[in-house]
């Protein structure tokens, strides 16, 4: 498609310096509208004019959105016709920049959310530089100011202009936020005073008691933390025996998606939080663009570290549509993903939002699905959680237990803890939200590793519902052992932050989430690090027995000890491995049963990360593990499939 | 850039899962399970002479859950009273006309009768239920079910297989269906091995079927009761009952292939221990219990007929 031809420059007000920077298009065309112009221009045929207008109809978004969003015309012809059909004036503000010192701080925010910029001040004329000239924000903001003058531009230069003048800010704000607004729920502290307290206190007490009462220390530790494990297996387990029904959660059936209108849905924010990259970002691009949402109505943000210049190439290389943003990360510390969500967040114009990593397949009716849980929902909803499950089952055992456990976690626990009514750690992806409620809270933690699971927590202590949809998002496992254990050890770590982070205050915790979330936050969240931590202690007493004999493991443990360790070891392993068969044959992975078997072993690699992720919280708190993606064979026939579908 | 607010619809219900009283009806039976190995334990760490007061606890405890079972079905209030009573009086009538020595035997005899009451609820439960809670059930039930006699381990698991095998043989083969339904109680007693084999004593006294022959005989004139079978009134009463009102099922077919096979597999000279006469009168009994509480009778005539035939039971039972 060719750019349009270029028409007299008629001068609007008097000449000024600013002049030249202002576009050439400025041939009025009022009676002409903007499918027209297109058309006449050349960017577009009658067919897709007449393709958007029906889809503009069917959508309820303006015909420019349309056009835009379906890819049809390059963002920056459009805003120059739309310019001219306005009989307004152009700016390109990668040429002409914004005048900071005319920006307001406090108004970034609004600049963010309407797309406009004061551009310029020219002879007492204030210019306005503006993606979106018709906006009733824009005309409200600016009513009765008989000195603005506006001008059009591209929603990418606002984005990019801004981010160059607010950059700094927005990243401070990303990074401290939450730690200077609500300190008590940021993981920025890692261990409160009266934490290190106990944290001295309790092994102090606990050697002086063993030096004291060896035996009798040693059964009441064992039985504590044994107890503390067992009830943890158990828990599980009802959670499990909850979710084996068909449709626990939040179920949504065909019909009701069917009976949306698209007119209705509201703008819908994804971000993707990427970092190095590139190779896996055309799966991603594929399954969005495959999405069932109206596309003039999705506000994509590829949310990039400004350094990573592979896979912002790799972007620009894809001829994204105008509804995909890349949104430049500074570089600051910590650097998280955390961080880039809360910089990206600033940028997010929807009404819900959601976050999918670079390699994940959502399914396509998900965004509809969730839009339908939120209204049956009702005000109190903050947050839904899709299943997350893998397509490179197969590759390898690791894949395959991955996937085991993903099928536990998504399909059992989380609607099982849904149904409960009980805080949610939500996964790392393809969590949605209502944006509102997500600014209300604080948004995402950057000091913590696992933002989202704090972040389930905040809304549960805030009253606010977590619940989890029936739709998945398919992703790459972890096929390599050293990536999955740098991968686990970070969940881990983050795990242990949030229960810290939360354990500040237990009194607290209590009243805010009551007595099931608070218990269900022990069991659940403290026993995911208790049984990664305590496995090999489980562990160690049947090793014993296998190398040196049963009277060599009498003389270690004392029977009590002995017992009921063994006992938990047996009945926790016992149950871990049907729960997970339970999951499987619900997620109708037939073929895994049998692996769940070897579910011990899996549980073994879970305690290695557990430990590197307690020294790494000691040694490096903030510091994320990067998992690397696109690594899998698989991911290479997606990305063959996504390239053969685009 | 256009984002058309969206007109909410009247904050609808929450969907919430159809089977619910179910869930609640199977934790009852669970807990009723649980508590018999909880008493169990407790009765060989105390020793005999509690033997009656763990008694008594049983017999009230077991009586209130079956009440609260009815009432959660919607039994009108006097009639559940009425059946409760019923229920822990022919246990009363029992023990009392038999000597302190046969409690044991009453006890394990109960535990079987537990497991028989649970087992035929989840198949109950499986025909009006999609998933695999049921399924899930019936395979954690056949796990503690090694605490229960070998005949009706035996009985119970072949029903099961019966019951859901073919099911799930059509989503995932032989080896997925034999998986999902018999992991737990393998699991079980890989378990229990294994604690015996490290010498951990202490859960090695429970009376699990593959430890059968550690364990004393019962009375020996138990076996020489005349073969009578109590509990045949009342069962037959509840059958009918059920099978004139046109709510016979799966557990019904299930406990009808118990009533003909566990006489049989339990008397099998064969078998490591066997079932006793007493074991076979309280399953049926519990059974027939059960599904009086699956679908309770609307009217009064059936409710008259069930009361009198468990009263015929109770005088039965005087031995």
């Amino acid at each position: 498609m060719s750019a349009p031809s270029p028409a007299h420059i008629v001068q609007i007000g008097k000449p000024s310096p600013v002049d030249d920077a202002l576009a050439q298009n400025r041939q009025p065309h009022p009676r002409l509208q903007i499918g027209r112009l297109l058309v006449d221009a050349g960017l577009i045929t009658e067919t897709q004019l007449a393709e958007a207008l029906r889809k503009q109809v069917e959508w309820g978004s303006k015909l420019g959105d349309t056009i835009l969003g379906l890819g049809w015309v390059k963002p920056l012809d459009f805003y120059q016709l739309l310019a001219r059909q306005l009989a307004l004036d152009f700016v390109n503000l990668l040429q002409h920049p914004a005048d900071e010192s005319l920006f307001d701080k406090r108004e970034y925010a609004d600049y963010a959310q309407h797309l406009y910029l004061p551009w310029r001040r020219v002879d007492g004329i204030l210019w306005v530089a503006t993606a979106d000239p018709l906006s009733p924000a824009l005309a409200r903001r600016w009513a009765g100011r008989a000195d603005v003058r506006f001008a059009v531009t591209s929603k990418f230069d606002i984005i990019w202009d801004l981010q160059r003048v607010a950059g700094a800010q927005f990243s401070e704000e990303a990074v401290l936020s939450l730690a200077e607004l609500d300190p008590e729920h940021s993981a920025r502290t890692v261990v409160t005073q009266n934490q290190k307290w106990w944290l001295v206190g309790f092994p102090l007490l606990l050697l002086i008691s063993t030096c004291m009462f060896p035996l009798t220390t040693l059964i009441v530790l064992n039985t504590l933390i044994n107890g503390l494990l067992f009830c943890s297996f158990v828990f599980r387990t009802c959670l499990c025996w909850m979710s084996c029904e068909e449709n626990i959660g939040i179920a949504i059936q065909p019909e009701e998606v069917a009976a949306l209108h698209d007119a209705d849905l509201p703008l819908y924010t994804v971000l993707v939080p990427m970092y190095k990259e590139p190779t896996v970002l055309p799966i991603l691009v594929a399954a969005l663009r495959r999405m069932d949402y109206p596309k003039s109505k999705l506000d994509i943000k590829l949310v990039l570290e400004e350094d990573d210049h592979e896979t912002i190439d790799a972007a620009k290389l894809l001829g994204l549509p105008a509804n995909f943003e890349i949104v430049r990360v500074p570089q600051s510390l910590p650097r998280t993903k955390p961080k880039a969500c809360n910089y990206a967040l600033r940028f997010a114009r929807g009404e819900y939002l959601t976050i999918y990593d670079a390699e994940d397949k959502p399914e396509p009716d998900q965004l509809k699905k969730v839009v339908v849980a939120f209204r049956k929902l009702g005000d109190d909803a903050a947050c839904i959680q899709a299943h997350l499950n893998y397509f490179n089952v197969e590759e390898n055992w690791l894949t395959r237990m991955f996937t085991l456990e993903y099928s536990l976690w998504f399909d059992m626990f989380l609607p099982a803890l849904d149904e409960l009514r009980v805080p949610i750690p939500l996964g790392g992806t393809s969590n949605h939200f209502d944006l509102a409620k997500l600014r209300q809270v604080g948004a995402w933690d950057p000091f913590n590793v696992t933002e989202d699971a704090d972040l389930g927590l905040r809304f549960a202590a805030m009253g606010y519902h977590v619940g989890v949809v029936n739709s998945v998002t398919y992703e790459e496992a972890n096929a390599h052992l050293g990536n999955w254990i740098r991968q686990r050890s970070r969940w881990l770590k983050g795990y242990i932050q949030t229960w810290l982070v939360n354990m500040r205050h237990p009194v607290n915790l209590f009243r805010s989430v009551g007595w099931k979330g608070f218990f269900s936050f022990q069991l659940f969240v403290g026993g995911c690090i208790l049984s990664g931590l305590i496995y090999p202690f489980l562990v160690f007493p049947f090793v014993v027995w296998l190398l040196a004999g049963k009277n060599m493991m009498q003389a270690l443990f004392p029977a009590p000890v002995l017992m009921i360790s063994m006992a938990n070891l047996i009945i926790g392993n016992s149950c871990l491995i049907y729960i997970s068969m339970l999951a499987v044959a619900k997620r109708r992975h037939a073929a895994l049963l049998p692996y769940a078997l070897t579910v011990p072993g899996y549980w073994a690699l879970q305690s290695v990360a557990a430990y590197k992720g307690l020294w790494q919280l000691i040694t490096n708190p903030f510091y994320w593990e990067k998992t690397a993606h696109g690594i899998s064979k698989y991911t290479k026939a997606e990305l063959i499939h996504s390239a053969a579908i685009d | 850039m256009a984002s058309v607010s969206t007109p909410r619809p009247n904050s609808s219900i929450r969907p919430r899962s159809t089977s619910r009283i179910y869930r609640r009806q199977i934790v009852v039976v669970v807990a009723i399970l649980m508590l018999f190995v909880a008493v169990l334990s407790g009765r060989h760490a105390m020793g005999p002479y509690f033997a009656p007061v763990m008694t008594a606890v049983l017999i009230l405890v077991s009586s209130s859950l079956w009440y609260l079972h009815l009432r959660s079905v919607g039994m009108p209030e006097s009639w559940n009273l009425l059946f409760s009573t019923l229920l822990a009086g022919q246990s009363v009538v029992w023990l009392f006309c038999h000597p302190v020595a046969e409690i044991g035997a009453w006890q394990r005899a109960l535990g079987c009768a537990f497991f028989a009451y649970a087992m035929l609820w989840v198949f109950e439960v499986h025909e009006s239920e999609t998933g695999l809670r049921s399924l899930a059930t019936a395979a954690l039930l056949l796990s503690i079910g090694i605490l229960a006699k070998p005949p009706l381990l035996i009985c119970c698991a072949l029903l099961t297989l019966a019951v859901f095998f073919d099911e799930r043989r059509q989503q995932g083969g032989l080896l997925y269906s034999a998986l999902l339904l018999l992991t737990p109680v393998f699991l079980c007693t890989i378990g229990i091995l294994a604690l015996r084999a490290l010498a951990v004593e202490g859960l090695a006294r429970l009376d699990w079927t593959i430890d059968a022959a550690r364990f004393d005989p019962a009375p020996l004139h138990l076996y020489s009761l005349p073969w009578q079978l109590p509990a045949l009134p009342f069962c037959a009463a509840v059958f009918a009952i059920r099978l004139f009102s046109r709510k016979t099922g799966s557990a019904d077919l299930a406990f009808l292939l118990l009533l003909v096979v566990l006489p049989t597999l339990g008397m099998a000279p064969w078998m490591p221990r066997p079932m006793l006469p007493l074991d076979i009168t309280m399953t049926m009994k519990w059974g027939a219990a059960c599904l009086l509480a699956l679908d309770p009778p609307l009217s009064t005539f059936p409710r008259l007929v069930a009361f009198a035939s468990g009263s015929y039971t109770m005088y039965l039972c005087r031995g």
